[in-house]
């Protein structure tokens, strides 16, 4: 199949060669699905620096009673290297709020095990440019926590400030069986 | 037809002085919807330590091309905001140059059916996080209201040039 150019970089910027799409593989590869089957926290390891962006799925349950925080830290750093800016909605209000120098990033809620029997927070998770190292690393996240008459929708913004490249991410909240986390490789063009 | 997510291009900018504007042309027309994921900083501030992206598609600049609406936040207080006749599409954040180094935001924005002859709706969901002050996240809907389909789309940034080591990818999306 031939290969063709779509576009001209203009001057002072790299692009990455563009193939003919019909020889174009998929964006999206699945890197480690993780299903909890004893109550813990959970490590996704050994992330490779191949691909441009991630993307994390969460479906958390914790074995807190209620409704509690869910958080995420990179890289095993347990420092005050982290801080958080959300947007929060509870079905009456709306609030933002915001946390910083903490040991983790606070990427939603998760519903606690004496709520609404067999559901799931859901978290979405997009962390761009994890492999460059003359960055920080913003990431983007995405909760809904519905439990039928109460629950919780965040979008957030949080911050680690190091310019390592990203290599294992750790849920560091105790999730109960049947809770998955799916992480998958975003490629760039080409 | 291309089935599900293809990535389609990805430009980075090298050059020190960054660039006033990131731009892809010939989008091919093959696809149902398109996702953008910029992640960028600006080489000025206007002032303002997070300053906006815009976006003119096309080439167009005439006023009644784009419109927005969004909401967002700070930490402390929450805004609303809505932009009718606009003349170019103000989706995204880039941190300016008052923001410390290293700290670049990130954004994803979707296209949905743009290649048809209708108006063209965006949405974005932006951040930027720099551990104390002046963070934001905000969720945007945008339209695109001519009747062209999209073959380009060029990135600009309120204050200065896209600064190096900025990038922007491009995907499709196909049907099932």
């Amino acid at each position: 199949m031939a290969i063709r150019r779509f576009s001209i970089a203009e001057p002072g910027v790299k692009s990455n060669k563009f193939w003919d799409q019909d020889t174009a593989q998929g964006a999206m590869e699945p890197i480690n699905s993780t299903v909890v089957s004893v109550a813990g926290t959970v490590t996704l390891s050994s992330i490779p620096s191949t691909y441009k962006d991630l993307m994390l799925v969460i479906n958390a349950r914790t074995d807190s009673s209620s409704l509690s925080s869910g958080l995420l830290r990179l890289n095993g750093d347990t420092g005050t290297n982290y801080s958080s800016t959300m947007l929060i909605g509870n079905g009456t209000s709306a609030t933002s709020e915001r946390y910083s120098n903490e040991s983790f990033i606070r990427i939603g809620y998760a519903i606690g095990s004496s709520q609404l029997a067999t559901t799931y927070s859901t978290q979405v998770i997009q962390i761009l440019d994890y492999a460059n190292t003359s960055r920080f690393k913003t990431i983007l996240s995405r909760d809904a926590s519905d439990t039928n008459g109460s629950g919780i929708t965040q979008l957030s913004a949080g911050l680690w400030r190091n310019t390592a490249a990203i290599s294992s991410l750790t849920y560091p909240v105790s999730l109960v069986s049947g809770s998955t986390l799916t992480l998958y490789g975003i490629k760039a063009g080409a | 037809m291309p089935k599900g997510m293809l990535p389609i291009y990805t430009q980075t900018v090298t050059a020190a002085g960054g660039v006033a504007s990131i731009t892809f042309n010939n989008i091919p027309q093959t696809f149902t919807d398109l996702v953008i994921m910029p992640s960028f900083r600006a080489t000025l501030n206007g002032g303002v330590v997070v300053t906006n992206a815009n976006i003119i598609v096309n080439g167009d600049t005439t006023s009644t091309a784009y419109s927005i609406t969004g909401f967002g936040g700070n930490g402390s207080s929450l805004y609303s905001e809505r932009a009718a006749t606009q003349n170019t599409l103000r989706l995204g954040f880039l941190v300016s140059s008052l923001g410390t180094a290293n700290y670049f935001s990130t954004n994803t924005i979707t296209v949905g059916d743009y290649t048809s002859t209708k108006v063209k709706p965006w949405v974005a969901e932006t951040c930027t996080e720099n551990n104390g002050t002046a963070n934001w996240t905000g969720l945007y809907a945008g339209a695109f209201r001519l009747p062209n389909p999209i073959t380009r789309i060029a990135f600009t940034s309120d204050a200065g040039n896209i600064a190096q080591n900025s990038t922007v990818t491009l995907y499709g999306i196909g049907k099932a």
